[in-house]
């Protein structure tokens, strides 16, 4: 293994996420088996200390999951120099066949933690543990999570060696090349520009009834926007947006960005992209939440802050890929004239 | 009289399922009615300052249930106890448990910081209750500076300050001479009449046997022994 920070740090720190998934699991085993809220006995009051107490454990260790996401990142993009052949993270995930599992693991681990501790904070909003049931149930899930994405990540680390001959972003990313990474660089970029920007209008546009009325349809709408909208951004950084940035014609890479050539953009970048996606997920994935009595005003007053922190995110990623669009040198040949 | 406070089966245990398990209350069931004052008396270790500390939700029981004004606070997460006690009770304790270095204003004023009162507020509250209290010229003195029974006095302003439904005052005479102690009752007279409940934990006979107790109860090994009412 390599012994740089970033890696012993994400080793050692999922590992203790781990460690403290798997105490709490234990509680939550117990917990799901024998919560009775009515009951004043002995048992139902410890379990109800010791679930305050392990669900602040929890909300800790999985807060390192959501921003070990970064990390990671930046992690492989330090370590791209070690690689032959390698110029970014790209060429560090390509190093060996598990990066990108362990890429793809990271990211479903982000939106899960994050969505767990949205639930923890919920069921801090009531007197009478509402969600403790759920919450820890979807402990339960998490926990192998967890321990997929530290066998993934280890397993990667471990197969990383200076001698390696990679392969860098230019080829992976190529629009000649095969794959989806390929297929998604040789998509039109005029085409993109129009779904991208329609699903970013139609996205801010489905913020405005949620705001306005308490009907479930329409967060459910918004949070299917949220998805979609995620998608084809991922799309658009890797098709036309990435151009943009490098103010080069064949440069797809989604990954040069977090380099210091770029201003460290990615970071500002993928933040508002994910912050934003996440908060849109919520109002329709916690919808069935709102048939709690204690819980019920305190959801409606959360879902409005959701969605205004999700439309102040997705436009802020709009505004920073819109930039280099807008005021940057370099303009494709085939470029829409609507846009200038 | 409308109930305030009703314990079903509680139960403290210290040091549970360990060598030096300690069960300082067993299956107290108890109602305190709107406005009583009631005197929990017993020797030392009998319970009564546990049985007090549940009740104000200073510490949680290991079984049964404690109703505050119709809530169970036995089940209250931390933050929602924080609140009750905040704004339901008022502690007079045995040692005042001031602050010695800031003044009496200050010392009285310190509840009502947590709830983002007004400062101007809370001084004109501070003030009346100095007033009521006889110890409104010793407002800007440090607490090392005053008598006994003048800290006393300023620890009952403190505990009033917030407006509390129930004042819970632990062996409140416990450092006070026989005359400041009738003092001290005649103020907790006053405190009832403003439709306040009492709760009072004392082996001392000169509270229990005042004509101002609406009930006794004698408790002794974690237990309740008998009720009397005067």
């Amino acid at each position: 293994m390599i012994l740089h920070p970033g890696i012993l740090a994400l080793t050692c720190g999922t590992a203790l996420v781990l460690l403290m998934m798997i105490y709490a699991s234990a509680l939550a085993v117990k917990i799901v088996l024998r919560w009775d809220f009515s009951s004043s006995s002995e048992e139902q009051l410890v379990l109800e200390r010791k679930s305050y107490l392990v669900s602040t454990i929890v909300n800790y260790a999985l807060g390192f999951e959501v921003l070990s996401l970064f990390l990671f990142i930046f992690t492989l993009d330090e370590i791209h120099s070690l690689f032959v052949g390698a110029m970014c993270a790209t060429g560090s995930l390509n190093a060996n066949p598990i990066g990108w599992y362990a890429l793809y693991a990271k990211i479903v681990a982000f939106f899960a933690a994050a969505l767990w501790i949205a639930l923890n904070y919920l069921d801090g909003k009531a007197e009478d543990f509402p969600l403790v049931k759920t919450k820890f149930r979807w402990l339960l899930l998490l926990t192998p999570l967890i321990g997929l994405e530290l066998y993934l990540q280890v397993a990667y680390f471990l197969g990383l060696h200076p001698e390696i001959i990679t392969s860098c972003c230019g080829s992976l990313f190529s629009s000649a090349g095969n794959g989806i990474a390929a297929e998604l660089a040789g998509l039109p970029a005029k085409s993109m520009m129009v779904a991208f920007y329609a699903a970013g209008v139609l996205f801010l546009l489905g913020a405005l009834p949620c705001l306005r009325r308490p009907s479930a349809s329409f967060r459910y709408l918004f949070t299917l926007l949220a998805a979609l909208f995620f998608t084809l951004a991922i799309a658009a950084i890797v098709s036309f947006i990435s151009l943009y940035i490098y103010e080069l014609p064949t440069h797809h890479c989604p990954f040069d960005i977090f380099q210091k050539n770029y201003h460290f953009i990615g970071y500002p970048l993928y933040l508002c992209l994910f912050g934003g996606t996440l908060f849109g997920l919520m109002p329709g994935l916690f919808q069935g939440i709102k048939r709690i009595p204690s819980l019920k005003q305190e959801m409606e007053r959360m879902e409005k802050k959701w969605v205004l922190l999700a439309v102040l995110l997705i436009s802020s990623f709009i505004l920073i890929v819109s930039w280099p669009i807008l005021f940057g040198h370099f303009k494709l040949a085939d470029y829409p004239s609507f846009i200038f | 009289m409308e109930c305030l406070i009703q314990t079903e089966n509680v139960s403290k245990t210290y040091n549970a399922r360990r060598p030096d398990e300690f069960r300082a209350l067993e299956d107290i069931s108890l109602r305190i009615g709107q406005g009583e004052v009631v005197v929990l008396k017993g020797p030392s270790g009998s319970g009564k300052t546990t049985l007090l500390s549940l009740i104000g939700c200073m510490s949680r029981p290991t079984a049964g249930s404690i109703l505050v004004a119709g809530k169970n606070v036995a089940k209250l997460p931390e933050r929602f106890l924080t609140r009750t006690r905040q704004r339901t009770f008022g502690f007079i304790f045995q040692q005042f448990n001031l602050l010695r270095d800031i003044t009496v204003m200050e010392n009285v004023l310190l509840p009502l910081y947590p709830r983002e009162t007004r400062i101007g507020e809370m001084q004109e509250r501070g003030r009346t209750l100095l007033v009521q209290l006889g110890i409104e010229s010793k407002q800007h003195s440090k607490v090392y500076q005053l008598s006994g029974g003048e800290q006393q006095r300023v620890a009952i302003a403190r505990a009033l300050i917030n407006d509390p439904e129930i004042v819970i005052a632990d062996e409140p005479t416990a450092h006070l001479d026989s005359k400041l102690s009738v003092d001290l009752l005649g103020i907790l007279d006053n405190i009832n009449r403003m439709g306040k409940t009492i709760l009072i934990a004392t082996h001392d006979p000169l509270v229990y046997e005042h004509p101002l107790i609406t009930r006794t109860i004698s408790m002794r090994d974690g237990r309740i022994e008998g009720v009397s009412t005067p």
